[in-house]
């Protein structure tokens, strides 16, 4: 009855949409009834979308909704031929044209820009604009063959301030892209793509997830550009205002199927939101100051990073036991630094203090004696063991720190694993939390991010940390997931009252966890704020007398 | 139009000196020693390799004129052979070990030439003919063993490198005399089965030597491929793929494909190398003329400053001066500082492994 009532809502929007759309001019792209399995799991289950030129078409969904699916579907990325390829029909232009691959996707006009950067850091920004199509001589290119021709270099270096001038920015173009802040890094990405001749349609996963607001308008505004020469832009984001402010139509995905389509003067994030997950979210909330103490817990004096290549100017922060502590600051400012050189990962020079005892630079061993434990920004590289199950995952840390999940067998001097008691502890923590999964041994690489940032928690708990730094606690989650995270850090903080330390470039949530939040500019605390005061100020001082950018 | 500028905030210093453009925002203001203590560091394996040649030089009481002759002659034997491991490190693909293989085949090409008498510098056309034709197949054969075990091409290489090498003495031991038989019985073994220790060719020395200008071109022909190879579309492929495999897939190069160019070019390369060391050396050593020239062209290299991530010519020019002229003084050096050249002749096998090793040891740090 439901499934029909959907079907028939549905094909009403559809319907209407297209009647709406037809009006711009024929679909660039369309994808009919496509189906995708991974394994016994569906991820996509009948899908269609249609693409019309000059269309900024949003695609939002929850966590393992099957959006990267269907964006690794058009692109052609090996990984869909890898699992048994997909069912149904791509149409580009009219024709039928099913990409089998990244390359063969680019030939038909389809170009991606990845969540995580597909950038060569040491290469300048010029070559990585025309990364993988450079022009050369078409006469040389007959003597010796296309692969031993000469690159154009002069023509390369035109083509590519071409592409950037059409989203409306100057670069150096010889500056290597490892020295551009976040959101130039993504610029390049989209210009490449722009480059390209016969871009019919560009996907952008994720552009903004790790840009400031100021620069995500930039972004945005870019965007508007490229729409006005017809190019169909496929926008996926969690952030549902910026979707709203941008698109024209967006398609909503849950559970591998369209949900609903919304046109632009329709549109609203409430909306979105409960199409996304089929029910209302509670947000987050922290009462604050409940468990904050005057005992400072933490003190950190002038840090600044021994190593060369991490840019930090001398941090000095205190945090109180039991306090919930926000960190921020615009990309590259270095607001995630201190859970590094706290737990080791960066050598420091200065004066850090833990509970009263002074640490030494570069020791891990000595922050988890003094109860601090940290859960990195970049959670699949550095928070993870993405080939090990989620039993073994949450149960690492404490069992070669704490000695739990260990039997002893007495009189040996060592104990083995207790793989029972981590798998209990697993399967609690499964229910607790509500992560996703088959079981405590299913692999977290099979996670999507949210359920992934989840098992990072059940960590921290099985750790019963004093301290707890956690970097970018959400980035890159739907709206649920990133609520149930939130609650969670919460909950810790005021049932074991651990302290929270969270470095976040999302101020919204950090205004309502936290009780004071330290503002970072060129690597160190500018001004701590009580989180009530107003977040203008705080943005005003985040960005700074000195902006980052010059605008002509 | 919105214009940027990168802020020194973002801008990650790399030894690259002091950074002062800071418009006066905070960033590191190195001091002198810092920088001294980063170009050691950068530099380390180059500088050790100049104070053993410093003190080897002056231990072994020898001329320049006399290490600059040995250079010579050791330039035109190692020089292209070096220069072969260079395009694998571009692409990403650390040392190639491989190139041994190459080695073998161009002994086994002179071999085969001098047994059909082909002679003069017909002979050595001939040689080098049929060195690049087999270098191409057995190069393609490698690059799609180590496509195979992405990520784990050094280990393949080396592993690879024993495989061919065990096959090849096989062929010589026990294939020639009984599956192939040779047009000059002469350069079989007395029983008739498996083939002599030693073959010469010396004539084709003699030729070989008397063109100072052909060794020249072979040499600057090598390393201006090398070099042009940087500007062209296939170069710029190799660079993106030793930036990271999967951002160049995603970029849409055929991953694949190129790194099976790597290894074929650098097999090739290898080959007329290692048939330039041969003709100079007037005989084919036929079981170990190969042998460890993987190891000593590595050292070479990593002695001249590469890393196993990025190297250029220069490295290899600056490794050749250094890695041979510790060869060339060494014995000398043993033998009047301990009266034994035979410790000097250990010292430089030592010197050498103990290169790589410390290589790899720096390259992890970096990485770290």
């Amino acid at each position: 009855m439901y499934c029909l009532g959907l079907k028939t809502m549905l094909m009403y929007y559809q319907s209407k949409n297209e009647r709406q759309m037809n009006n711009m001019g024929q679909p660039i792209i369309e994808m009919k009834q496509i189906s995708k399995c991974f394994g016994e799991a569906r991820a996509l289950d009948q899908v269609d979308l249609s693409l019309w030129a000059g269309e900024i078409h949003g695609l939002v969904g929850s966590n393992g909704s099957g959006k990267s699916t269907l964006l690794n579907i058009l692109n052609g990325h090996p990984v869909i031929a890898e699992t048994g390829g997909f069912s149904g029909e791509i149409r580009v232009a009219g024709q039928t044209a099913s990409p089998g691959s990244i390359v063969e996707a680019i030939q038909q006009g389809i170009g991606m820009v990845h969540q995580e950067f597909a950038l060569m850091p040491e290469m300048s920004v010029k070559d990585n604009l025309r990364a993988g199509y450079e022009v050369s001589n078409p006469l040389i290119d007959r003597l010796v063959g296309a692969s031993f021709s000469p690159i154009l270099e002069v023509e390369n270096r035109r083509l590519a301030s071409e592409a950037l001038a059409s989203l409306g920015i100057e670069l150096n173009m010889d500056e290597k892209v490892r020295n551009l802040p976040v959101h130039l890094k993504q610029f390049v990405e989209i210009g490449r793509e722009v480059g390209r001749d016969g871009l019919r349609l560009l996907i952008l996963d994720e552009p903004t997830a790790s840009m400031s607001q100021e620069n995500a308008k930039d972004m945005m505004e870019a965007l508007k550009r490229l729409k006005q020469k017809g190019i169909v832009i496929l926008f996926v984001s969690h952030r549902l205002e910026e979707v709203v402010s941008l698109c024209d139509r967006v398609t909503v995905l849950r559970d591998g199927r369209v949900v609903s389509q919304h046109l632009a003067p329709e549109l609203d994030p409430e909306k979105l939101a409960l199409d996304m997950i089929g029910e209302g979210v509670l947000k987050a909330q922290h009462f604050r100051e409940e468990n904050m103490t005057e005992t400072v817990f933490l003190k950190m004096k002038q840090i600044a990073s021994r190593t060369e290549s991490i840019a930090s100017a001398g941090i000095s922060l205190e945090v109180n036991k039991g306090e919930v502590m926000g960190l921020t600051g615009l990309a590259g400012h270095g607001f995630t630094m201190p859970g590094n050189f706290l737990m080791g990962g960066v050598p420091w020079t200065g004066e850090i203090e833990l509970d009263g005892q002074r640490l030494s630079s570069g020791s891990i061993q000595e922050a988890l004696r003094q109860g601090a434990f940290m859960l990195p920004d970049e959670r699949k590289e550095l928070g993870l063991m993405l080939h090990a199950s989620i039993s073994e995952n949450i149960a690492f840390a404490a069992r070669h720190n704490l000695k739990r999940f260990i039997s002893r067998l007495w009189p040996l001097p060592f104990g083995l694993s207790n793989q029972q008691q981590a798998d209990a502890f697993a399967l609690e923590m499964i229910r607790a939390l509500g992560i996703k999964c088959r079981g405590p041994h299913q692999h977290v690489r099979e996670l999507s991010g949210g359920n992934q940032q989840k098992v990072c928690i059940a960590r921290a708990i099985a750790m019963s940390p004093k301290l707890l730094f956690v970097g970018e606690p959400t980035r890159g989650m739907d709206i649920q997931s990133k609520e149930m995270v939130l609650k969670l850090l919460i909950e810790m903080n005021r049932t074991i009252g651990t302290t929270l330390i969270i470095a976040s470039s999302e101020l919204e949530e950090l205004i309502r966890l936290c009780d004071r939040i330290a503002v970072f500019r060129d690597g160190e605390v500018v001004k701590v704020f009580k989180a009530l005061e107003d977040p203008k100020q705080m943005i005003r001082v985040m960005s700074g007398e000195r902006g980052h950018r010059d605008a002509h | 139009m919105l214009k940027f500028r990168v802020f020194p905030t973002h801008r990650q210093s790399r030894g690259s000196g002091t950074d002062t453009s800071c418009d006066g925002m905070m960033f590191h203001e190195k001091g002198k020693n810092q920088l001294i203590a980063n170009f050691l560091r950068k530099h380390l394996l180059t500088l050790i390799f100049g104070v053993l040649c410093w003190v080897g030089f002056n231990a072994a009481g020898v001329s320049l004129g006399f290490v600059g002759g040995e250079l010579y002659v050791r330039t035109v034997r190692n020089a292209v052979t070096i220069l072969a491991l260079l395009i694998p490190i571009l692409a990403g693909m650390g040392l190639n070990f491989a190139i041994i293989i190459g080695a073998m085949i161009s002994q086994l090409s002179m071999i085969i030439i001098s047994d059909f008498s082909i002679p003069g510098l017909g002979g050595i056309f001939a040689a080098f003919a049929l060195t690049l034709m087999l270098c191409f197949i057995f190069g393609h054969l490698i690059g799609r063993i180590m496509n195979a075990a992405k990520g784990k091409e050094m280990i393949v290489g080396i592993v690879t490198g024993y495989l061919g090498s065990n096959m090849y003495q096989m062929l010589f031991l026990v294939g020639y005399g009984t599956l192939i038989m040779p047009r000059n019985p002469e350069i079989l073994l007395s029983r008739g089965i498996g083939m002599r220790n030693m073959i010469d060719i010396q004539g084709y020395r003699a030729v070989f030597m008397n063109s100072p200008l052909l060794i020249f071109t072979i040499v600057c022909a090598a390393a201006g491929f090398i070099y042009y190879l940087q500007w062209t579309k296939l170069g710029r492929r190799f660079a993106i793929l030793g930036e990271g495999m999967q951002t160049a897939q995603l970029l849409g190069i055929d991953v694949d494909k190129t790194r099976i160019a790597a290894i074929i070019l650098s097999t090739i390369l290898a080959g007329v190398g290692h048939l330039m060391f041969i003709i100079e050396m007037g005989n084919v050593n036929v079981y170990t003329g190969h042998l460890n020239i993987d190891i000593f062209s590595s050292a070479a290299l990593l002695a001249g400053g590469a890393s196993l991530k990025y190297a250029r010519i220069r490295h290899v020019f600056i490794g050749l001066f250094l890695f041979h002229t510790l060869f060339i003084v060494s014995p000398l050096a043993g033998q009047n500082i301990f009266n034994s050249a035979a410790i000097g002749e250990y010292f430089r096998s030592f010197a050498a492994y103990a290169t790589i090793v410390l290589a790899l040891v720096l390259n992890q740090r970096k990485r770290a």
